[in-house]
């Protein structure tokens, strides 16, 4: 597994917003399967079903969620994404000593994401979030887009 | 789990051992019983073709304001909960 994707940029692609296209450009250049963790996968399904369930969601939110939902199931199916096991310990001693070390702290998930992909042994992490790009560089992984 | 072999039989059997291995497997190269390195098959590089997604209904016809609130909902929630 060559490419890691961050949380934010298979978003992206699921929901079809500003800079979906650059994101589906970028996604059929790399090498397939493209790796996720399970948790990442798990955050984006929960995030997703909860507008399911909120019966104040306006009607065009649905639809972008059943469509995100649907695409999402499509990618796993085509084996475009597949999840990866990771020793989950070693990847959170990974982002604990990232966390010591931030001056501005981050949200725990976030430092997560570039964990995964560091653990992982991937080589690209594909993100157009400047904070978890900075840590996947630290860890010496190419960033793609390679300039945001 | 990785599949150990030592420094002797990799060197020795190298073409077997690469053959048992599907692209993209990586195998723990051992000395006495450590690892010293590990050598990965090289991946097959495949592309996909780019979906006709309208087609197979899999991208939505709602505005570009309703998918990026959706993002927005979605990664907020991401962000809240590391910060609580």
């Amino acid at each position: 597994m060559k490419a890691w994707l961050d949380t934010g940029f298979l978003l992206t692609i699921l929901t079809h917003r500003r800079c979906a296209d650059k994101a589906w450009a970028l996604l059929r250049d790399s090498e397939i399967p493209v790796g996720i963790s399970s948790l990442q996968l798990f955050v984006i399904k929960h995030g997703l079903s909860q507008n399911f369930t909120d019966l104040n969601a306006p009607k065009e939110l649905l639809d972008v969620c059943i469509s995100a939902t649907k695409l999402l199931n499509w990618l796993l199916q085509q084996d475009v994404l597949k999840t990866v096991e990771l020793d989950y310990e070693e990847m959170i001693a990974v982002a604990d000593s990232w966390a010591s070390k931030l001056r501005t702290p981050l949200p725990s998930l976030l430092l997560l994401w570039p964990a995964c992909a560091a653990v992982s042994a991937a080589k690209i992490f594909l993100s157009f979030d400047p904070r978890t790009r900075a840590l996947a560089k630290a860890a010496g992984l190419e960033l793609l887009p390679q300039k945001l | 789990m990785k599949k150990r072999v030592s420094s002797r039989e990799f060197f020795h059997s190298f073409a077997r051992l690469h053959a048992a291995m599907k692209p993209g497997d990586t195998l723990v190269i051992t000395k006495h019983g450590k690892p010293l390195g590990e050598f990965t098959k090289q991946p097959i590089k495949k592309s996909f073709p780019l979906p006709d997604l309208k087609t197979l209904g899999l991208e939505p016809d709602a505005s570009l304001a309703a998918r990026d609130l959706l993002y927005k909902k979605v990664m907020g929630e991401i962000e809240r909960e590391g910060v609580a």
